[in-house]
Formats: C-alpha cells, sequence, structure tokens
C-alpha cells in the first residue's frame, strides 16, 4: 500500500507539472496551488483590525457549508487541481464541531494543511489531533508583549493569555508554527518584544504584516501604521531575523515607493499574487470562490462550477488588471502590482483606487500627481 | 494469397496492430491522473425533526480511502514566497532569550507552568 501511496502522491505531482506546461503553452488559467479554506465566519474574537469582508458586507456569505458539502468540494478541489496542500481559516476554524473530521478527510486523501487560528481553542488534545492528521504549520498572531496592547486589538479579554499558552503547547510539542504580527499604529512600538517572545517559544517563522485594512478593519483606519512606524519596525523584523536565522516574511505588500525594501535583504517581502501561480484562492465559508482571503470579489462557486471555469471568467482577468491611476506610471508596478487592490475595493468601493496605505500616503510617491 | 491460409489478410492484422497500440497508449495516459474515488467520508446525519426521541447522530460511513502518502516535498508556505525551514531544536541563543523573558516574568504563570511541564 505504501507503494500505492508514494505511486499516488508522484502521479498528483506530474499533474500539477502538466498543468502548469499547459497552462504556459496556451495561456489557460494556471489552476494553482494554494487554497484557503474558510471553514465559518464565525469567530472567538472580535478583533479591530480583521480583514474578513462579511464583518463589513454580511450578505457577501450566504451561509456555512455542512461537514459533507465542505468534504465534497475538497475532493473536488483536490481531483480538479491535484493541490497537495490546503489552508484551514476563518473566522477561527476550530470553532466548526467538525474540524476534526475534516481534517482527517483531508489526511486521508493525502493532503496536507495549514492552520491559521487565534489559539483560543488549541488545546494539548487538539494540538496533537493536528499533528497526527497532516497539520505541517500553525499561525497564530501576537500583537503585543503586555496583555492590554493584544486584548484592546482583539477586544476579547484574555486573548493574548491563551494566544500564548497555544504557542507554548506548539513549542513543547516541537511543532513547527509561524508567528504573526499585525502592526497597527497602536501596537507597533511594542514589535520587538512581541517578536522576542515568540522566538523564545520556538516559532519556525515570523511574518510581520502591516495592518491591511479590509472588514471590520475598514472601520479602524486610524490604526493604519506611518511609514516611519513601519520603516522602523522592519528594521527590528531584520535584525531579529538576522540574530536568530530565522525566516521572516512580509505578507501584506509593502509599497516599494513608500518604504525602500531593499534596505531589508533578509526579509522576504510578497505582493498580490491573484491570478499568478503562488495565488492563494480562497473559497469562502458558502463555497464562493475569491481571488485571495482579502478581497470581495466573488469569481464563481465551486459547488456549480469547475475551479478551471471559474478562474477562467471575467471577474479574475478584472480583479488582475485593475490598477489605480497613479500605479500606471511606475516602473515597479509589475513588481509591486499597486499594493493590496482587494483592500481599497473593500474600503473604497474600487479596484481602481490607491489602496488604504497608499492613499494614507499619496503625497509621498515620487511620482505624485501635484495637487 | 501469400500461402498462409489460416493467417488474416496483411491489412488487417496491421490494423489490429494499430488498436493494441492505441489501446495502450490510452491505458497508460489515463495513469496519469488520480483515480476519482466516491466521495468518501463519515458525518453525522441527524435525524429529520420533529423527532420522538432526543436527536441522536447516526454515523453514515462511505467508501474507505486510500492511505495517506507520507509528505516527501518540502513545505512552502502558501502566503510566503520562499520555503519555510523545518522546526529545530530551541538554538542556545533563543533558550537564553526563554530564560531572560523568563526571569523578567514577561509570560503569564500559565505560559510558564506550561513550559516547565
Amino acid at each position: 500500500m505504501a507503494v500505492y501511496a508514494r505511486l499516488q502522491s508522484t502521479l498528483l505531482h506530474w499533474q500539477q507539472a502538466l498543468q502548469a506546461r499547459r497552462a504556459a503553452l496556451t495561456g489557460q488559467p494556471l489552476l494553482g496551488t494554494y487554497y484557503i479554506l474558510e471553514l465559518t465566519p464565525r469567530c472567538t474574537q472580535d478583533c479591530r483590525y480583521c480583514y474578513n469582508v462579511w464583518k463589513l458586507r454580511p450578505e457577501l456569505v450566504t451561509g456555512e457549508l455542512d461537514t459533507r458539502a465542505w468534504c465534497e468540494l475538497i475532493a473536488k478541489l483536490q481531483a480538479e487541481t491535484g493541490c497537495r496542500t490546503v489552508t484551514f481559516s476563518g473566522g477561527e476554524p476550530l470553532l466548526r464541531p467538525d474540524f476534526r473530521t475534516l481534517l482527517d478527510f483531508c489526511h486521508r486523501r493525502g493532503l496536507a494543511s495549514i492552520l491559521i487560528t487565534n489559539g483560543g481553542l488549541l488545546d494539548t488534545d487538539m494540538l496533537y489531533f493536528c499533528l497526527d492528521h497532516g497539520v505541517q504549520m500553525f499561525e497564530l498572531t501576537l500583537l503585543g508583549a503586555e496583555a492590554a496592547t493584544h486584548d484592546r486589538l482583539t477586544r476579547t479579554p484574555g486573548s493574548w493569555e491563551r494566544a500564548l499558552a497555544a504557542m507554548a503547547r506548539l513549542a513543547k510539542a516541537g511543532a513547527s508554527w509561524c508567528g504573526v504580527f499585525v502592526a497597527t499604529r497602536e501596537n507597533i512600538g511594542e514589535v520587538r518584544p512581541t517578536l522576542e517572545m515568540m522566538i523564545a517559544l520556538g516559532a519556525t517563522a515570523l511574518m510581520f504584516n502591516r495592518f491591511n485594512p479590509g472588514g471590520e478593519g475598514a472601520r479602524h483606519l486610524e490604526l493604519l501604521p506611518t511609514v516611519e512606524q513601519v520603516q522602523e519596525a522592519l528594521a527590528v523584523v531584520e535584525e531579529l531575523a538576522v540574530a536568530y536565522s530565522l525566516f521572516a516574511s512580509v505578507s501584506i505588500p509593502v509599497l516599494p515607493c513608500l518604504v525602500d525594501i531593499r534596505a531589508y535583504p533578509h526579509l522576504s517581502f510578497g505582493f498580490c499574487a491573484a491570478g499568478h501561480e503562488n495565488a492563494y484562492t480562497t473559497i469562502g465559508p458558502d463555497g464562493r470562490v475569491r481571488p485571495c482571503n482579502h478581497t470581495a470579489t466573488i469569481l464563481g462557486d465551486l459547488r456549480s462550477q469547475s475551479l478551471a471555469e471559474i478562474l477562467a471568467g471575467p471577474a479574475l482577468a478584472g480583479f488582475v488588471a485593475a490598477v489605480p491611476e497613479v500605479c500606471r506610471p511606475c516602473p515597479g508596478l509589475a513588481t509591486c502590482r499597486a499594493g493590496c487592490r482587494a483592500a481599497a475595493e473593500v474600503c473604497f468601493g474600487s479596484l481602481y483606487e490607491p489602496e488604504p496605505w497608499l492613499h494614507a500616503n499619496l503625497d509621498r510617491m515620487p511620482a505624485a500627481p501635484s495637487k | 494469397m501469400s500461402g498462409h491460409g489460416s493467417r488474416l489478410p496483411l491489412t488487417l492484422r496491421f490494423k489490429l496492430g494499430v488498436l493494441a497500440l492505441l489501446t495502450s497508449v490510452v491505458t497508460a495516459a489515463c495513469t496519469l491522473f488520480p483515480p476519482r474515488w466516491p466521495i468518501p467520508t463519515c458525518y453525522a446525519r441527524v435525524p429529520p425533526t420533529p423527532s420522538p426521541a432526543p436527536a441522536t447522530p447516526t454515523p453514515t460511513c462511505y467508501a474507505p480511502l486510500p492511505p495517506t502518502p507520507s509528505p516527501t516535498a518540502p513545505f512552502i508556505s502558501p502566503i510566503s514566497p520562499l520555503p519555510t525551514p523545518t522546526p529545530t531544536a530551541l538554538s542556545p541563543s533563543r533558550q537564553a532569550l526563554r530564560a531572560q523573558l523568563l526571569a523578567a516574568r514577561q509570560f503569564p504563570e500559565t505560559v510558564i507552568h506550561l513550559l516547565d511541564l
């Protein structure tokens, strides 16, 4: 049976390679490798910076799939794409009473998984179940070195302590986990001690994300950090990445026209991947597909359409092609992709608006239009 | 005729050969794609309401699944462009940092307790 399993794994890998080749030759959309499954819109926290689009526009989620529907979609996704990893997110995915069933289902089908959680429900029993059932990476967020800082942003008393306890359990279990710091104007001053706490608890990798408004966050634009704050914080992340030989990434776009990212050579900067091979296509709680987990753009419904059909539609092409006017002349556009257009879409109602952080700093753009 | 009266005509033999070749090619090509198993899951079906007795989930099982292949490829984070390193034992520098933070009582008691276990 082991030989059969290895053969199956190899064939799936070949299928992915063939799809990539076909996409290159025919110009058809590549189905990608990474998929985020938003199992539920429900959450145990009420974070002010939360990007879940349904916090602002509840009509974007029409319901929550039951166990069988999720299993069917996961099987369909795997059959169509040959993907080998899925990411569980939400809301808080551990709120689903059938989470173990879904994880077990993925594991039996040879799918590894990543779990994005606030850690509040990650007790020892659940942690070891996850480790035994293919969870290769956990992503947990710590927002401050003091409970008050963290809990004020999550609006959930006790959430700081619960997050740290989950991190301590991960450390004891020797699990791979990524410590995430969401930098807002309120907590960015605590970036060093916060990251140090996660490093001391054995974080495998660090992720520094400046606050990207969307969902509930769109109501709290005052949380946007300044450019100087982000520059100083990035210097701290760079220093710690070097000192502790850590992989550190910056997932939310830091626009090179505002910050010279070459000053941080040990950080891995990410930019919008929608429509590209490394896109993290998102399947919402009701089975509808979006280009990423920040956007409100719905591309189609995986319950009734194939993913290839969904990704080949005009919605994704329109999403990828949208560029704000101020960004069009920029020579760095091919890399930066105008930052997070999803945030502009959610906050200002149009993909063609500058994203919120750029919007707040338009006067600092090298080629800013004269006012 | 060629004198081998029991043999099939040459053209027919040729067609049969081509057919056999095509069959083997198609069969081999099909193995490139994973089998589509019946949707296999176990889930709890709640009896329809109204029910005279308290609703007790009845497990419904589907066909067993093939075993899980052991992961062989390096892990790539979906939201990071580079591979994430595999976990290693706490390095001396991290151990020193942890000791420093523990001494400073930076962690809450529950965490200190968990680390002590």
